[in-house]
């Protein structure tokens, strides 16, 4: 039941996200594609009013549907809840299709960058990878120590109250499972990080300087965040790995664990939400200060689709700053492209191979 | 520390590309010993392809201005080139002034261009 609350929780979080979030439907990018003013003026104002209300029709919808579907098993709300944030998608990309075809397509062929390298290195401070490391190391170092003293059934799974409600046998995989997710996000991040920080830095040759300085809150805001990620996401797998020792050596600090947690979320949440509002501002400075945003030469102009994947094999860059000017993309086209997919087909696969392990 | 290149101008881009990085060495504000980035890091700031970059350093290489060390980078090596021939230092100077000319420029406004660029170059490198 509480897990029931706890889905329907987050799928509101969701809908709230999209009816209300800034690059979505600000006056600067309407779903993160830069219009004229006057164009935001004519187009902008009722396509807002139609996506709004095709949302809230369809969340509605979603929402009828998933309490339907909580009265049977757990498994059916989490595969109808997947769909229902396929569901919601669905208007942003509608109307995100329509608004690319008004886009402004004011492009430079004067551009500037400054001659300064940008390495992982300068981006980077000593302690925090100290404590990062620590924080994915420790837990093996711990699990491994107590691994013998477990039972053969250890808790997998933990409710609202920290509780554990799902168990499974003891094994290699289902005491390490959160150590090793940690493991993996940790070195996915720093690869993120490089490629962020090595993403096309590039401002206008008009009001270069002023424009630079901006560029350079909004980079470090989206490395800040991925720091707040690496960080955060660090204690909290940690904590989890704790979890599954507390039957047996502190029962006591179980509950003092859920609040750690739970404080974790919040944190993540409320750094995500601050970074981001950085980066925005940031963006909304640069438009009043130029009228755009990103700037394009008229070819990579072109090697974006709808505004949201861009594919330029003549383009030497991989990650690219969308259009709207707050966040990544990776040019498709290029080699590493290949390394992202690996990355995100990995868990899954490991999934697979400790299910298959379990079995044999 | 800002390079400018122009896809309109009638120079190719690895020109540009090494003509930015010797205005910016001559000016001082690109000393001796200061890294450059890397011709992946700049090619994908300015959209261009790897072997564009890579052009524009091996000639800064060629004239002695660039060190280039694998993995390193690049690195401003000297702060005057290795080419002393004069007929090849008279060249440029010599199309660029008969430009100024064919603009219809005077003899006195051509010396004040000159004196006011020199000035620009002068008072960065002390």
């Amino acid at each position: 039941m509480t897990d029931t609350i706890f889905l329907l929780i987050i799928f509101l979080l969701e809908i709230l996200l999209f009816y209300f979030l800034p690059t979505l439907n600000g006056q600067q990018t309407l779903f993160g594609i830069v219009l004229k003013d006057d164009d935001f003026q004519t187009y902008g104002v009722p396509v807002l009013q139609k996506y709004r209300r095709d949302l809230i029709i369809i969340a509605v919808g979603c929402l009828i549907g998933l309490f339907l579907v909580s009265r049977f098993t757990i498994n059916s709300l989490v595969i109808a809840y997947i769909i229902a944030t396929f569901a919601i998608l669905y208007p942003l990309f509608k109307y995100l299709r329509q608004t690319w075809q008004l886009r402004d397509r004011r492009t430079v062929s004067r551009l500037a960058t400054p001659l300064k390298p940008r390495r992982l290195r300068d981006f980077s401070s000593l302690w925090l990878e100290m404590v990062v490391v620590f924080l994915t190391i420790a837990p093996f170092a711990v699990l491994a120590f107590y691994y013998p003293q477990l039972p053969e059934v250890v808790p997998i799974h933990w409710n609202i109250a920290g509780e554990a409600d799902g168990w499974a046998n003891k094994s290699f995989f289902s005491v390490f499972a959160p150590a090793i997710l940690a493991t993996y996000l940790q070195i996915f991040w720093i690869i993120l990080k490089q490629d962020i920080i090595q993403a096309r830095f590039r401002v206008p040759a008009e009001q270069a300087e002023e424009v630079l300085s901006l560029k350079e809150i909004s980079l470090q805001a989206s490395v800040g965040m991925i720091d707040w990620c690496r960080l955060i996401c660090g204690l909290l797998l940690g904590t989890v790995a704790v979890l599954i020792l507390s039957p047996i050596v502190a029962p006591s600090i179980a509950s003092a664990l859920n609040i750690a947690t739970w404080a974790n979320l919040v944190l993540l949440l409320a750094g995500l939400a601050f970074y981001l509002y950085r980066m925005i501002l940031a963006s909304r400075e640069i438009k009043s200060l130029t009228g755009q945003v990103t700037f394009q030469t008229a070819e990579e102009m072109q090697g974006w689709t709808d505004g949201l994947i861009y594919y330029n094999p003549k383009d030497a860059a991989f990650m690219v700053e969308k259009p709207g000017g707050v966040g990544y993309t990776i040019n498709f086209a290029h080699k590493r492209a290949i390394v992202y997919l690996a990355l995100i087909l990995l868990p899954e696969v490991i999934l697979i191979l400790g299910l298959i392990l379990q079995k044999s | 520390m800002i390079i400018i290149i122009d896809q309109n101008d009638s120079r190719p881009i690895y020109q540009q590309i090494a003509d930015e990085i010797r205005l910016l060495i001559a000016r001082g504000e690109l000393t001796e010993n200061a890294t450059l980035p890397a011709v992946r890091q700049l090619a994908g700031d300015l959209g261009v392809n790897l072997n564009t970059v890579a052009n524009a350093y091996r000639e800064l290489q060629n004239e002695g201005l660039l060190a280039i060390k694998h993995g390193a980078g690049a690195v401003v090596a000297s702060r005057t080139t290795n080419q002393k021939s004069e007929e090849n230092l008279r060249k440029p100077l010599r199309s660029a002034l008969a430009n100024l000319f064919l603009a219809g420029l005077s003899w006195a406004e051509i010396m004040n261009l000159v004196v006011d660029e020199m000035r620009g170059l002068l008072r960065e490198t002390r």
